[in-house]
C-alpha cells in the first residue's frame, strides 16, 4: 500500500507495461516517470529519485479471515465504469508459484539461493537484506538487526500468499518464545503479546517493520549486495 | 574480399551493439529494464467503487489484500488485482495506491 502523494504532488499510478528484473514498474498519469516497486523509487524521468512511501496496515490473508477480524470491512467491488468484474477461483500464476520456473528464464547471478527460493527482504540503514522463509516459518525466529532485535513469524502451513509479519524490538528489549507465544521483555516485565490468531503484538512497542515477500531471483538481481540472515 | 570486409565489418558491429542494447533494455537506459507489454494493456482501476461485505461476492477462502487504516478497512480481491494491478483511491482523505 502506497501513499499518492509524493513530493507535494499527488499521482495516479498505472502498469508501466514493464518490468525491473521480473518486478512491476508502474508508470504515473501525470509526469510519465518509471517507478520501481522492489526499488521503492522513481527509476526513470522528472520524478526521477522521488521516494515510494509504504503505508503501514496491509497484508494479504484470507476473505473469511478478515472479514471475521474487521466485519465493517469494505470491498473492492466488481463493478467499475460499467464493467463487471467476477471473481475467478482460478490462480492466475498457479504454475508460475508451484513450480521452479522463472519469468522469461531470467535467472539469480548470485548462487547463494536457489532462484524460486521465498524470502522476506527488505532495506535497513541503506543496505539490502534477504531472510529465506525456511529460517523462521516454523512459527517465528529473531534475528539480529544492528543491535536491534527482528522477529520475523510464518507458520509452515501457510500458504506462500500469505503476507510474512515482522517487528521491530526497541533498543535493549527482547523478543521471548515461551510456551504460549512469543512475548517482548523489556528489562525483566513482558510489554507485549503476539497474538497468532491476528499475527498483531497488543502492543505498539513491537515496532510493525515492512518489507517484502520475494523471490530471490528478482531480489538479488536488483540487490546484488543483500546480505542474508540466518542461513 | 577486402571491400567485402568493410561491408561486414559495420554490419557485425551494429548486430552486436543491437544485441546488447536489447539485452539492457533500450526503453528507459535502466539495466534490467524489459518492456513486456505496451503501457495501458494492463488498465489501473482509478476511483473505484467499494460495498459492504455482505455485499461481496467472494468465498472465504479467496485470497485479499486487506488494508486498514484510520478506523476503515478495505479489501482487494487478489485475483482482481492480477488482471489489473494497481488501484487508485483514497482512504479517508489520503491518496493511496494498492499495487499487487
Amino acid at each position: 500500500m502506497y501513499s499518492r502523494e509524493i513530493g507535494g504532488k499527488t499521482y495516479t499510478f498505472e502498469p508501466s507495461g514493464g518490468l525491473l528484473n521480473a518486478s512491476l514498474v508502474m508508470q504515473d498519469k501525470e509526469t510519465d516517470s518509471y517507478w520501481s516497486i522492489i526499488n521503492e523509487e522513481a527509476i526513470h524521468g522528472a520524478a526521477k529519485g522521488q521516494r515510494l512511501e509504504q503505508i503501514p496496515g496491509s497484508e494479504k490473508t484470507t476473505w473469511g479471515d478478515w472479514k471475521r477480524r474487521y466485519p465493517h470491512t469494505k470491498v473492492l467491488s466488481v463493478r467499475h465504469r460499467g464493467q463487471r468484474f467476477e471473481h475467478d477461483p482460478r490462480e492466475g500464476y498457479a504454475t508460475y508459484f508451484r513450480s521452479d520456473e522463472t519469468f522469461r528464464g531470467i535467472v539469480a547471478k548470485d548462487k547463494r539461493l536457489d532462484n524460486k527460493d521465498l524470502l522476506f527482504s527488505f532495506h535497513h540503514d541503506g543496505k539490502p537484506y534477504a531472510v529465506p522463509f525456511k529460517a523462521f516459518d516454523d512459527g517465528g525466529a529473531t534475528f539480529d538487526l544492528g543491535g536491534r532485535q527482528l522477529l520475523l513469524y510464518r507458520r509452515q502451513d501457510d500458504s506462500f500468499y500469505r503476507s510474512t509479519v515482522a517487528f521491530l524490538a526497541p533498543e535493549g528489549a527482547t523478543f521471548k518464545r515461551r510456551d504460549d507465544g512469543w512475548v517482548l521483555v523489556e528489562g525483566d516485565r513482558v510489554t507485549a503479546r503476539f497474538d497468532p490468531e491476528t499475527r498483531t503484538f497488543d502492543n505498539p512497542a513491537a515496532e510493525v517493520f515492512h518489507g517484502f515477500d520475494t523471490y530471490w531471483y528478482i531480489w538479488s538481481l536488483t540487490n546484488p549486495k543483500t546480505e542474508i540472515l540466518g542461513r | 574480399m577486402r571491400r567485402r570486409l568493410a561491408f561486414a565489418l559495420p554490419f557485425l558491429l551494429f548486430v552486436l551493439a543491437w544485441g546488447v542494447a536489447a539485452q539492457r533494455g533500450t526503453d528507459i537506459g535502466v539495466k534490467g529494464f524489459q518492456q513486456i507489454l505496451p503501457r495501458g494493456t494492463i488498465a489501473s482501476i482509478d476511483d473505484p467503487e467499494f460495498v459492504p461485505a455482505e455485499e461481496a461476492n467472494l468465498p472465504d477462502d479467496a485470497w485479499v489484500l486487506g488494508f486498514a487504516y484510520g478506523g476503515e478497512a478495505y479489501a482487494y480481491d487478489l485475483n482482481l488485482l492480477n488482471s489489473h494491478e494497481i488501484v487508485n483511491h483514497k482512504a479517508g482523505d489520503r491518496p493511496i495506491a494498492a499495487v499487487w
